[in-house]
């Protein structure tokens, strides 16, 4: 395609944008989606209640924002980058002083009915405000360490708000993106190795200050979950019971007696990779995983690919939150890593962090769309 | 376009992540092949282990009763209401309804709440116990998730507080058994004690769930009926019982034992302040028990055997017996007390500042006059009065196979205050002993036991768990005309003059002998004896004097012995009057 016609991208009609629309990006979501509807029906007991229908009228409402984003103007997303960090960030703040707190520990604000988990969209925000601020950074200006004040700064709030929600899943994979977005911009690789040693010397103080009782039991649990079979390590020792006999083909679809017969709490949210691994065992989770690093895969290249900075950074952030997103969730239910109240992307029951999601998709897409247009700095 | 030192660096640096991200999936998909590959048989058993629903069937714990069979505490057939809030789909839901069909409180509905709160997920929370059988089968044929019902049993103590420290209570167990909400074990007393007895054997029932989780069945072949606890029968007598409890519970607190000297059958053992555990699981019940907890006279001590006081003088006795024994003392001997007796440098005070004037062993005992038996302590010395102490059984553990936390007290002797005062013994200290002051402590079981064997010259052990074998108590060796003298001297302390007379009984002819005491708490200083200012009715309530007495009836034949011990009751007489009452129930 020539230069000349998409640097002049403002222009681009609909049906050109449709043309440069990412299937291979599209696709694999919407078959992870159909999954979650799936194995929601199986966990409803083999109804449409109360999950499945739930969840898909929720998908349907997150379908119509992932469309508009997709073919939105870009630039309308630079303007507003900081505007939408600033929104997550209130919701942040007012979830801490006048949210409720369910089983778990992500804290949730009702606003008409409707129960929002704003630490699901701070984690899209962020990636978008540190993309717009890094984007027109040149190499000399990104060695400098004044330049990362502002973005360590826009972590550090909702990071400790989050933590002390007290919601640690999140609020590792927050400090995890930031990190990662830093590296990859071109932060001088001594400052990993200086913040490391502090967080290590931190460690201490916050496990005797700063950590939560049930915090520091799931994490003693976690090391040691015979300890306490019938309390916090109920959890994960059924989940692990459920995942483990499933086997290699797995008990069938709605046939699965750890999840059917609620052994297994949280199977509808958390820890619903657990139900997928019980009733279509080791083929169908390895399945979903593969279908996940295929979505990273895409996405890493739709970041390489793009030829402005905003859109790389954007789509190389919600890849890195992607990937966290179920890799502590998968973790966390096969026992590698505590519980810490992840869900899993894209299957997990609940609507906040789903549509968070399909926004950090529509963001993804849109760049791809608009992949060769190039932003003029600071000015647009 | 990107600049392209930093798309280089995008490049470059990418190539960690994508290594990373290798690895960490590689991770996972291990992980997945060991659990669902090469661990799968070890799930797989677990799983099917739990596609059975086991439900642990709580067997009828088995009572508590008193000699002639009347129950004391037992297991009553309740209908059980409650829910495990991981199964109910819309907990306020599930709460409204059953407000609204049972009819609960408010206070239900909150400590419902709390519990809610407080639980985990998947522990029973209990809504009501014993609703009437209309509204379970309503509620039952509502079927809402969540709601289980359920027949099981629950404690009835039907003593009230009447001995509740010795008869224990039941509550949930330290460590919750799976699978069976609202089991309960001994949590103090015979019901701890006891507990393997009495607690049974757990039947169990499976039940089969099917693909979607809903119970379609019951395993018959795997149910194991439960095997019902078995009684225990103990020696009390539940009217004696009452009356001691009734009589303790006038005064703030104290408590009594009364003894059969023949058989040694604890007839009544009480303690007050004392609690009800049928409250304990009303929906007031946490508070009532944290009232009890903060209650400084210690309503779940069983003080007649935890409980130690200096035995005042009751001890005159033991000192009385011992002098005799050894020969040093005449009965018609007289003494005489102009109120004080000095001795070395010290002056010690007889509890009447006027003086008795002339006694002898029977006055002294009738009158319980100290400067008596400063004397006599003094000419037979400690160490006989020790001996004679141990002999009528005090400083020594009898329950120790039935009840906790009994205490033995201490009887005094050089080594004794050597080791453990770290000063060495003077004759003042042998002295105070003689009217059962300074360092000796002992127990209300221990002074019954004293007065037992000393009205049946028998090495008398008290039991608390029946038996219709009768005891063959050893000899004690005492000679019989000594005996005679210090019961002479008990027999009119309830006579006309004596220090007990108020509480003299007679039941058909038959009359009570005894002796009072009272055991300082505080010592009064030599200005306050002056001046005169402060009698016991001025103290603060723990300052005053307890009071005791120890009686025995019926006076020609004694068969029943009885200590009363009233916590700071300021004087000996609330005991008196206590013990006189229960003789009189056990004489009638």
């Amino acid at each position: 395609m020539s230069t000349t016609r998409v640097s002049n991208a403002n222009m681009m009609n609909f049906s050109e944008k449709l043309s440069r629309f990412s299937l291979v990006l599209f696709i694999p979501m919407c078959v992870v989606l159909f999954f979650s509807i799936v194995v929601l029906f199986s966990a409803g007991g083999g109804s449409w209640a109360p999950f499945a229908l739930s969840q898909l009228i929720k998908i349907i409402f997150g379908m119509a924002i992932f469309f508009f984003v997709s073919f939105s103007n870009i630039k309308t997303w630079i303007k507003s980058a900081y505007l939408i960090y600033a929104i997550a960030l209130i919701l942040i703040i007012l979830v801490t002083f006048v949210g409720d707190v369910g089983m778990g520990a992500q804290r949730w604000l009702s606003i008409g009915g409707i129960n929002i988990q704003p630490s699901e969209f701070i984690k899209i925000a962020l990636v978008l405000a540190l993309a717009r601020y890094f984007a027109w950074f040149n190499s000399i200006e990104l060695s400098q360490f004044k330049n990362y004040l502002i973005p360590i700064l826009m972590l550090l709030v909702p990071f400790i708000l989050i933590c002390a929600q007290p919601d640690l899943g999140t609020g590792v994979s927050l400090a995890l993106i930031t990190v990662g977005m830093f590296y990859i911009v071109g932060a001088n690789k001594k400052w990993f190795l200086i913040a490391g040693i502090l967080a290590l010397l931190a460690a201490p103080v916050v496990w005797y200050g700063g950590m939560h009782d049930y915090q520091r039991s799931r994490i003693i649990t976690f090391i040691n979950p015979e300890l306490d079979a019938k309390g916090s390590g109920y959890q994960i020792n059924q989940a692990k019971i459920a995942f483990g006999s499933g086997g290699i083909i797995g008990k069938g679809y709605m046939s699965g007696t750890q999840s059917q017969q609620s052994f297994l709490p949280e199977k509808q949210t958390d820890f619903i990779f657990t139900m997928m691994g019980e009733e279509f065992g080791f083929i169908g989770a390895f399945m979903l995983l593969m279908i996940y690093t295929f979505i990273v895969i895409m996405l890493f290249w739709t970041a390489k690919t793009c030829r402005n900075r905003f859109g790389q950074l954007m789509c190389f952030g919600f890849m890195l939150n992607f990937f966290i997103y179920y890799f502590i969730n998968i973790s966390m239910v096969l026992g590698i890593l505590p519980t810490v109240g992840v869900p899993l992307p894209l299957m997990s029951f609940g609507g906040s962090s789903l549509i968070s999601l399909l926004f950090g998709f529509g963001l993804c897409q849109n760049a791809h769309i608009h992949k060769d247009q190039q932003l003029s700095s600071r000015g647009f | 376009m990107i600049d392209t030192e930093v798309a280089r660096t995008f490049d470059r640096r990418s190539a960690l992540f994508l290594t990373g991200g290798a690895v960490l999936t590689s991770v996972l998909v291990l992980r997945m092949l060991e659990m669902q590959v090469f661990e799968y048989k070890s799930y797989l058993q677990k799983s099917e282990r739990n596609s059975f629903r086991i439900q642990n069937i709580m067997p009828k714990r088995g009572n508590i009763l008193s000699a002639s069979g009347t129950v004391i505490s037992r297991d009553a057939p309740i209908y059980r209401i409650y829910l495990i809030p991981e199964e109910a789909e819309d907990i306020e839901f599930v709460m409204n309804t059953v407000e609204k069909d049972l009819n609960l409180r408010k206070k239900t509905i909150e400590r419902i709440w709390k519990n809610i709160k407080k639980q985990a997920p998947f522990q029973p929370v209990l809504i009501t116990e014993n609703s009437n059988w209309d509204i379970l089968a309503r509620l039952s044929a509502k079927n809402i998730p969540g709601i289980h019902i359920d027949n099981g049993f629950s404690r009835v103590y039907e003593m009230g507080p009447a001995g509740a420290q010795v008869f224990g209570y039941v509550g949930a167990p330290q460590r919750a058994i799976p699978n069976s909400p609202f089991f309960t074990t001994g949590i103090n007393g015979l019901e701890k004690r006891f507990d393997e007895t009495m607690a049974g054997i757990q039947g169990q029932n499976v039940m089969i769930s099917n693909a979607v989780g809903r119970i379609t069945g019951e395993d018959k072949t795997q149910y194991i009926a439960p095997t019902d606890g078995k009684d225990i029968k103990t020696t009390i007598n539940e009217n004696v019982q009452k009356v001691l409890y009734d009589s303790l519970a006038m005064n703030r607190a104290g408590c009594g034992v009364v003894l059969d000297i023949e058989t040694g059958d604890i007839l009544a053992m009480a303690s007050s302040p004392s609690f009800d555990a049928n409250n304990f699981k009303t929906d007031d019940g946490e508070e009532y028990i944290s009232s009890l907890l903060d209650d400084v006279a210690k309503p779940f001590m069983n003080k007649a055997i935890e409980g130690l006081y200096p035995p005042g003088s009751t001890f005159k006795i033991v000192v009385a017996l011992a002098a005799l024994e050894s020969g040093a003392i005449n009965p018609n001997e007289k003494v005489f007390c102009p109120g004080y007796w000095e001795y070395g440098d010290h002056k010690y005070h007889c509890w009447e500042k006027k003086g008795h004037g002339t006694v002898d062993l029977y006055g002294a005992l009738k009158h319980s006059c100290d400067v008596y038996f400063y004397q006599l302590a003094l000419r037979i010395g400690i160490d006989a009065i020790k001996s004679m102490a141990i002999k009528l059984g005090l400083n020594q553990k009898y329950m120790d196979d039935v009840l906790a936390h009994e205490m033995p007290g201490i009887l005094p002797d050089r080594r004794w205050k050597e080791k453990n005062v770290g000063a060495s013994w003077v004759h003042g200290d042998t002295v105070i002993s003689g009217i059962g002051q300074g360092f000796i402590l002992t127990n209300c079981l221990q002074l019954a036991v004293m007065m037992a064997r000393v009205a049946s010259n028998k090495e008398v052990k008290p039991r608390l768990i029946y038996s219709n074998k009768k005891p063959n108590f050893k000899n004690l060796g005492l000679q019989e005309k000594n005996i005679k003298h210090v019961l002479t001297g008990l027999e009119q302390v309830t006579q006309k003059g004596g220090t007990a007379f108020g509480s003299a009984i007679n039941v058909n002819g038959q009359k009570m002998g005894g002796k009072t005491g009272t055991s300082q708490v505080r010592n009064i200083s030599k200005k306050e004896r002056e001046t005169g200012v402060l009698t016991n009715n001025q103290l603060k309530w723990n300052m005053r004097n307890h009071g005791l007495f120890v009686g025995y009836a019926p006076t020609d034949a004694p068969k029943y012995a009885v200590c009363v011990i009233m916590e700071h009751a300021g004087g000996s007489s609330p005991a008196a009057h206590a013990t006189a009452n229960v003789m009189k129930e056990l004489l009638k």
